[in-house]
């Protein structure tokens, strides 16, 4: 819809599709020069680490795997890495490995989702995938297959796909037997597969020649691609233990957005997710994706957020891979969980949800009460960095006309799979030109 | 079709309990799980999400899907919707998903040709999808009217299974049984 003013323009949209949330964009150019560009989240504020207060440290990770139908295990798995870290325990040996496993889930679910039926169509030409499904049916019916498979993982061992319930504090509430998961792996066997085809099917769409310069921040794991991690590092010299994470990070408010924004202290915005994980740990994907990337060309320091998509592709492969890895080396702990007391103690966790490091911190009282939360996910840190490419992306578009100048400013932003609900919810887009 | 191992009939109820209204649908299918429907029906809760929903209805013989669905009419009444035959309203769905609600299902299910052999929406009206645990008065109210008109189909979509002529797979090679209880419309409870 256009609006004529007085002086200049206004243009707006509906609802900004195939992101996860509410919000809007908003673009002020005055005498032919962009003078302010604002990704406004206007999704009332969700209040969760208001919620957890006073609950029991039993509780976090189901409360907080409600704040996302897409990640809620990045959700669980943060919550327990914090509580655990508070209350002194070590979840390792298989434990961790079926956390993983869950983990491994999760990034092909949501990011199956994304590349199939979010981002796709982008590059297609079409307008939603579901236009897109009516010339494209054999990609999009094998992304919906991949990403079964992936629901297939969360079902058996979160208990159920959505707000999965057997998660604990600890490690689980029921293991599986060796021969339950076998079933399974001939599954992601199959998975891996179409997995890997889908790599080459992102890689041959075209992509905007385009380097961001945003700092890069990820879980760095000695020896895993990380999905579960302690230390958080970046390419340019961040290197600290999840203690001290905050210590090195300012969330701040603006006046546009019900969502925190955050940057890192004295170097300013930073970018989490796909393109920060590949880039700075891509030596420690599983053989299969890091051949995946090498057939199709990915470069191994990738900038490119249009390109986004194939790190994805190739991020799922990595996953199935991984599961499999873990299934053939499971055997079945003596018990679900290992014991837990509270006590008073603050605890940090962090781990890497699909869009990117996601950081929770915890106080604890003597009773196991949740004195303190604090949560710090990814589209948080992220919105600054997209506000940025918006910047970059519609100063150096101006001569395009409204209707097109909206649909690749939209491409930005889903570029980065925002999850507005999870940083606090649906995108208009406004541009002001006079 | 329905494959070896699954029910034919499916009940989907979407939505979030701690919604207020948006748990419409979960409540529906808990109310119908105290009832003995018959090993040829399974009862699901479900976020909504588009592909999970048309994961859970696909290959099966007859679907009901119950939602919150914001169409501009009273907190508490009941749409119905039978796929195929009325047409889809432009509702709105509850708290927001990635690919839309269930009319984005529908349809991206008929692209692809995963729908059910027949497939009925039932929509009710929210006064409030805040977050908060509890239906409103307006929605509880319309609850057993809503329960017992999804007994009734499934009752009569099970007898039709049954009763249908079958291929040698050992499935039902014919709908032509089944036909709607009931006609498709708005009703107040």
């Amino acid at each position: 819809m256009t609006h004529r003013a007085a002086g200049g323009r206004a243009l707006s949209t509906g609802a900004l599709a195939r992101v996860e949330g509410e919000g809007a964009m908003r673009v002020v150019v005055e005498d032919g020069k962009l003078v302010d560009v604002q990704l406004n989240i206007y999704e009332p504020p969700r209040f969760f680490e208001g919620f957890l207060q006073g609950r029991s440290y039993t509780e976090p990770p189901d409360i907080t795997a409600r704040i996302c139908g897409i990640c809620p295990v990045a959700y669980q798995m943060s919550a327990c890495a914090a509580i655990e870290d508070a209350l002194d325990v070590q979840v390792d040996g298989p434990l961790r490995a079926l956390r993983h496993l869950l983990y491994c889930g999760e990034w092909i679910e949501s990011h199956t989702l994304h590349i199939h039926l979010l981002h796709a169509p982008d590059f297609l030409g079409y307008d939603g995938a579901i236009e897109m499904a009516t010339d494209h049916r054999r990609p999009v019916e094998r992304g919906l297959e991949i990403k079964k498979i992936g629901n297939e993982i969360l079902e058996l061992l979160g208990g159920r796909a959505v707000h999965p319930v057997n998660v604990k504090v600890g490690g689980f509430y029921r293991v599986p037997t060796k021969a339950e998961l076998l079933p399974l792996r001939s599954r992601l066997e199959q998975g891996l597969q179409l997995a890997t085809a889908v790599v080459s099917w992102v890689a041959s769409f075209d992509f905007p020649d385009l380097t961001m310069p945003h700092e890069l921040v990820s879980i760095d794991h000695p020896v895993e691609y990380p999905m579960l991690g302690e230390w958080v590092t970046s390419d340019r010299g961040l290197a600290v233990e999840v203690d001290r994470f905050l210590d090195h990070v300012e969330e701040f408010q603006v006046e546009h957005s019900t969502a925190l924004h955050a940057r890192l202290l004295e170097r300013g915005d930073y970018l989490v997710g796909p393109l920060a994980r590949y880039s700075l740990q891509g030596s420690k994907l599983a053989t299969e994706a890091q051949a995946a990337a090498a057939d199709v060309g990915l470069e191994a320091d990738c900038r490119n957020p249009f390109r986004s998509i194939i790190v994805r592709a190739v991020e799922v492969v990595h996953a199935f891979a991984t599961a499999i890895d873990i299934i053939d080396r499971y055997e079945q702990p003596d018990r679900p969980a290992v014991e837990v007391e509270p006590r008073k103690a603050i605890g940090h966790g962090v781990t890497e949800a699909p869009r990117g490091l996601l950081y929770h911190r915890y106080g604890i009282d003597e009773d196991g009460a949740i004195a303190a939360a604090d949560i710090v996910p990814p589209t948080s840190q992220n919105q600054t960095a997209i506000e940025h490419d918006l910047w970059h992306f519609v100063e150096s578009n101006l001569h395009l006309d409204d209707d097109e100048l909206r649909r690749r400013a939209e491409v930005t932003i889903r570029n980065h799979d925002p999850c507005i609900s999870c940083a606090t919810h649906f995108l208009d887009l406004t541009v002001v030109r006079s | 079709m329905t494959p070896v191992g699954r029910a034919p009939i499916v009940v989907i109820g979407i939505g979030n309990e701690m919604r207020s209204d948006d748990g419409v649908g979960p409540v529906a299918v808990e109310r119908l799980a105290a009832s003995d429907l018959g090993d040829d029906v399974e009862l699901l809760s479900l976020d909504g999400e588009p592909t999970r929903l048309i994961d859970a209805w696909r290959e099966r013989r007859f679907g009901v899907v119950v939602d919150a669905i914001a169409g501009g009419a009273e907190p508490g009444t009941i749409h119905r919707v039978e796929v195929g035959v009325d047409a889809m309203p432009g509702w709105s769905s509850g708290p927001s998903s990635h690919l839309g609600g269930v009319a984005e299902a529908v349809a991206f299910a008929e692209v692809l040709m995963r729908s059910a052999d027949r497939l009925i929406v039932y929509g009710i009206e929210p006064l409030t999808v805040a977050e908060g645990i509890g239906l409103s008065p307006a929605v509880a109210a319309s609850v057993p009217t809503l329960v017992a008109r999804i007994r009734s189909e499934v009752a009569a979509a099970s007898d039709a299974t049954k009763g249908c002529p079958t291929d040698r797979s050992g499935q039902c090679s014919s709908t032509g049984s089944m036909a709607s209880p009931s006609a498709g419309g708005v009703m107040r409870p």
